[in-house]
C-alpha cells in the first residue's frame, strides 16, 4: 500500500486540471513559435541564444554597411578610372604631337597648329581634372572645394585621403586619387608641362626634347595612377565577394539560432496535442463517476 | 438488567447514527470549501453508544510545512513576476528593441561616411539618436512605474495581512469559548488555519499553537498575533526607501518571506539594480559618442560638440538638432575650407563594437536579465511542485472523498434502520409482556 491511501475528490480534479493546463501552456508556446517563426520569444527562454541573436543582428547590419561601402567605393573608383584612362590617352596624343613638332619637315606654321591642338588637350585635361562624382570633385582630396584645379592649372585641393571601411578589423581602402597623383606635382604637373610645350612649339622648338622628357614623366605618373585605380577596383571586387559570403554566413547562423525548426516544432505540437486529448479524455472519465452515481 | 434499558440503548444508537449522518452531510457539503478539514464521529460503547467527540482530521505538522513553503512560494512568485515585467520593458531579441535601434544609429554614421555632404544621412542620424534616447527614457520610466505599482501592491498586501491577523486573534477568542470535540470548534479551527495560511503567504512568519489551543504569530521574534490581540503593520516610505513597519512603534518589521518580501526586494534591490545597469548603457552611449564627436570636425569645419547629454537612462537626451554638426571629418579645415573626409563618421559607425560600449553593456544586461528571469521561474516552479506534493498529502488526510462519505452515510443509515428495528423488537416484546401476559381467566 502506498503512503497516500486516501484520495480526495477535490484534489483529484485539481491535479487533473494542473496537468491539463500545463500541457495547454506548452502547446500555446509551441503555437507561438510556429506562427511567429521565431524560436526565442523572450530572453529568458534562451539567454545565451538571445546574446547570439543580438550580436548576429548587429553583425548583419555592419556587414551590409560594408557591402554598401564597397559598392560606393567601386562606383567612385570606376568614375576615376574612366577619367584617368582618358587623361592617359590625351597625354599620349600630346606626346605624338610633340614628336611631330620635332620632325625635320615641321614648319613654324605646322608647329603653331600643333600648339593649338596642345591647348585643346590642356583644356580638356583641366575639365577631366575637375570632373566630379555625385557632386563631389574626383581629384581634390578631401576638401569641400568644388574643383581640384584653378584655371591656371594650379592644384587647389588637399592631400587628405578618402577611405572606406571594409571589415570589422577596421581595414580601409582608399577610394580616391588626388590631383598630384594623377597629373604630377607642382611645376612638373601635366598642365605646366603642356603650357611649356605649347610655348616651345610656338617660340622655341629647341626646348622640345627637354619638354618630351618632362611629358614622359607626367605620362609615367598617369600610368601609375591607372594601375593604382585598377588594382584598387580589383581589391574592392574581391572584398565584395568576401562580404557577400559573410552576409550569407551571418544570415544562416542567425536563422539557425533564431528561427523555429518547423518540422521539429510541428511534430512536437502534434505529440502535445495527442497527449492533451488523452489527458482530457482521462480526466473526463475519471471525474465523472462517484459512488453517488451508483447508489439508488 | 432493567426492563427498559434496551429502549435507551436503541435510542442512543438512533441519536449517534443521526449525528454521524449529519457529519457526513457536513463533509459532503464542504467537498470544495478551501481549508476545510473532514470530520469524523468517534463513537464509544457504553450503555448503548456514545458520541465521544467529532474529530477534525488535520495534521499540525503538515499545516506548518504548508505555511513555510507557502511563504517561500509567495516570495518567489512575486520575484519571478517582477523579473518577467522587467523583461517586457526590454523586449529582446526583437527587431524593435534597443539593440535594433543602436544598430540603426551606428549604421547611420556609415551612411554619412560614404558621402559626408549628404544632408539626409545627417538628419537621419539625429532622428535615430532621438529614437534611442526616447527608448532609454521610456524604459527608465517603465521601471519606475513597475516599482510604484509594487509599492501599491505592498500597501494592499499589508492591509490584508492586518485583517488576517485580526481574524486569527478573534478566532483564538472564539475557540477558547467553544467546547472541544464539536463541529463548531472544528469549523473555527479550519477558519483559523486557513487565515494563517493566507497570512503566511503574504508576510511569512512563525506560527505556534500553545497548550490552550491559542495560535500565536511572530515575525522575526516580534509578536504579530497573541492569544487575544494582534499588532498592525504599515508601509513606510522615507528617503526613497520603502519598508514595512510596526504601527505601534514605527520600527521595521523583520520580513524574510511571503509576497511582502518579494515586493520589498523588487522595490529596494531588483528594480534599482536593473536601473543602474540601464544607466550604464546610457552613460556609455553618451561618453563614447561625445568623445568621438570631439575627435572630429563638422560640416563647417568646427570641432565637434556633444551629441548626447545626460548619463542616466532617464535623463539622456540629444543635444544637437542640426545634422551638419555631426563631426564626420577627422581632418581639420585646410586653408579655411572644411574637409569632406568621412573617417570620423566611419570610426563612429564602429563604436557599436567597442569594448564596454553601449551595445556590449546592453547585451550583458539582457543576457543576465534573461538568466535571472529563467532562474526565478525555475525555482518558483520547483517550489510549486513541492507545495503541490504537500497539498496532496494534506488532502489525502484532510480533504473530503465523496465515495467515502457515501459509504459512511450508507453505514450510518443502515445502523439507524437497525437501531429502529431493535426498538420495534423490544417494543413488541414489551407489548407481549404487558398486554398479553397474565390474562388467564380474564
Amino acid at each position: 500500500m502506498t503512503s497516500i491511501t486516501r484520495f480526495a475528490s477535490g484534489s483529484q480534479s485539481l491535479q487533473n486540471m494542473d496537468s491539463v493546463s500545463s500541457m495547454s501552456k506548452r502547446m500555446a508556446q509551441l503555437q507561438e513559435q510556429i506562427s511567429s517563426g521565431k524560436a526565442i520569444q523572450r530572453a529568458s527562454e534562451d539567454p545565451s541564444g538571445t546574446r547570439s541573436v543580438m550580436a548576429l543582428r548587429a553583425e548583419q547590419t555592419r556587414m551590409s554597411q560594408y557591402a554598401q561601402n564597397i559598392d560606393t567605393g567601386v562606383l567612385r573608383l570606376n568614375a576615376t578610372r574612366i577619367q584617368v584612362d582618358s587623361i592617359n590617352n590625351q597625354l599620349l596624343k600630346a606626346r605624338e604631337l610633340v614628336i611631330q613638332g620635332q620632325a625635320d619637315n615641321s614648319t613654324a606654321g605646322s608647329r603653331s597648329a600643333l600648339a593649338a591642338q596642345i591647348d585643346v588637350i590642356a583644356a580638356s585635361l583641366l575639365i577631366a581634372g575637375n570632373s566630379d562624382f555625385a557632386g563631389r570633385a574626383l581629384f581634390n582630396g578631401a576638401t569641400s572645394a568644388a574643383t581640384a584645379y584653378n584655371a591656371g592649372g594650379d592644384y587647389i585641393g588637399d592631400t587628405n585621403q578618402v577611405t572606406t571601411r571594409v571589415d570589422d578589423s577596421g581595414s580601409t581602402v582608399r577610394i580616391e586619387l588626388n590631383g598630384p597623383e594623377v597629373f604630377g606635382v607642382g611645376a612638373a604637373n601635366a598642365f605646366a608641362v603642356l603650357t611649356a610645350i605649347a610655348d616651345s612649339l610656338r617660340n622655341t622648338p629647341g626646348n622640345l626634347p627637354a619638354n618630351l622628357v618632362s611629358l614622359d614623366s607626367v605620362i609615367a605618373t598617369a600610368r601609375g595612377a591607372q594601375a593604382t585605380v585598377g588594382s584598387r577596383i580589383n581589391q574592392l571586387n574581391e572584398l565584395h565577394d568576401v562580404t557577400a559570403d559573410r552576409i550569407l554566413g551571418v544570415t544562416g547562423a542567425l536563422a539557425a539560432v533564431e528561427d523555429t525548426d518547423l518540422t521539429k516544432s510541428v511534430m512536437e505540437l502534434t505529440m502535445q496535442q495527442t497527449g492533451y486529448e488523452a489527458a482530457l479524455f482521462a480526466t473526463a472519465s475519471i471525474m465523472q463517476p462517484s459512488l453517488m452515481d451508483f447508489l439508488r | 438488567m432493567a426492563t427498559f434499558s434496551g429502549i435507551s440503548t436503541a435510542l442512543s444508537s438512533l441519536q449517534a447514527q443521526r449525528v454521524a449522518m449529519d457529519v457526513a452531510g457536513q463533509n459532503i457539503a464542504n467537498v470544495s470549501t478551501p481549508g476545510y478539514s473532514r470530520q469524523r464521529v468517534n463513537m464509544t460503547a457504553g450503555i448503548g453508544v456514545d458520541v465521544s467527540s467529532i474529530e477534525r482530521l488535520h495534521s499540525g505538522i503538515l499545516g506548518d510545512r504548508a505555511r513555510t513553503e507557502g511563504a517561500r512560494l509567495g516570495d518567489l512568485t512575486v520575484t519571478s513576476a517582477v523579473l518577467n515585467q522587467i523583461e517586457q520593458v526590454l523586449p529582446e531579441p526583437s527587431t524593435s528593441g534597443l539593440q535594433a535601434k543602436l544598430d540603426a544609429f551606428w549604421s547611420g554614421f556609415a551612411d554619412i561616411s560614404r558621402d559626408t555632404s549628404n544632408a539626409a544621412a545627417r538628419i537621419q542620424v539625429i532622428a535615430q539618436a532621438n529614437v534611442l534616447t526616447d527608448t532609454l527614457n521610456d524604459a527608465a520610466q517603465q521601471l519606475t512605474n513597475i516599482s510604484a505599482s509594487h509599492t501599491k501592491n505592498l500597501t494592499n498586501l499589508v492591509t490584508s495581512a492586518n485583517s488576517y491577523a485580526k481574524q486569527i486573534a478573534e478566532l483564538n477568542i472564539s475557540i477558547s469559548q467553544t467546547p472541544e470535540g464539536t463541529t463548531a470548534i472544528n469549523a473555527l479551527m479550519d477558519q483559523r488555519s486557513y487565515a494563517a495560511s493566507q497570512l503566511a503567504e503574504a508576510v511569512g512568519g512563525t506560527y505556534l499553537i500553545d497548550s490552550s489551543n491559542n495560535m500565536s504569530v511572530s515575525l522575526g521574534g516580534a509578536t504579530f498575533v497573541g492569544p487575544a490581540n494582534h499588532s498592525t503593520l504599515q508601509v513606510a516610505t522615507a528617503g526613497g526607501t520603502t519598508s514595512v513597519q510596526w504601527s505601534r512603534n514605527d520600527s521595521t518589521a523583520a520580513i524574510s518571506s511571503g509576497n511582502a518580501n518579494g515586493y520589498l526586494t523588487a522595490i529596494s534591490t531588483t528594480i534599482p539594480a536593473w536601473m543602474t545597469s540601464l544607466d550604464a548603457v546610457a552613460s556609455a552611449l553618451t561618453t563614447t559618442v561625445n568623445n568621438a564627436q570631439a575627435a572630429g570636425f563638422d560640416s563647417a569645419g568646427t570641432a565637434g560638440t556633444d551629441l548626447f547629454t545626460g548619463t542616466k537612462a532617464s535623463t539622456i537626451s540629444v543635444a544637437l538638432t542640426d545634422g551638419t554638426k555631426i563631426a564626420a571629418s577627422s581632418v581639420a579645415p585646410v586653408l579655411g575650407v572644411a574637409s569632406l573626409n568621412g573617417s570620423n563618421a566611419d570610426a563612429m559607425s564602429a563604436l557599436g563594437r567597442s569594448a564596454n560600449g553601449a551595445d556590449e553593456l546592453y547585451q550583458n544586461l539582457v543576457v543576465s536579465l534573461g538568466f535571472a528571469t529563467q532562474g526565478a521561474q525555475q525555482t518558483s516552479e520547483t517550489v510549486q511542485a513541492f507545495m503541490a506534493s504537500i497539498t496532496s498529502q494534506i488532502d489525502s488526510q484532510s480533504a473530503v472523498n465523496i465515495d467515502e462519505e457515501m459509504a459512511n452515510l450508507l453505514t450510518y443509515q443502515r445502523g439507524y434502520e437497525a437501531a429502529a428495528r431493535v426498538l420495534t423488537a423490544i417494543d413488541d416484546a414489551l407489548d407481549t409482556l404487558i398486554n398479553r401476559t397474565g390474562l388467564v381467566g380474564r
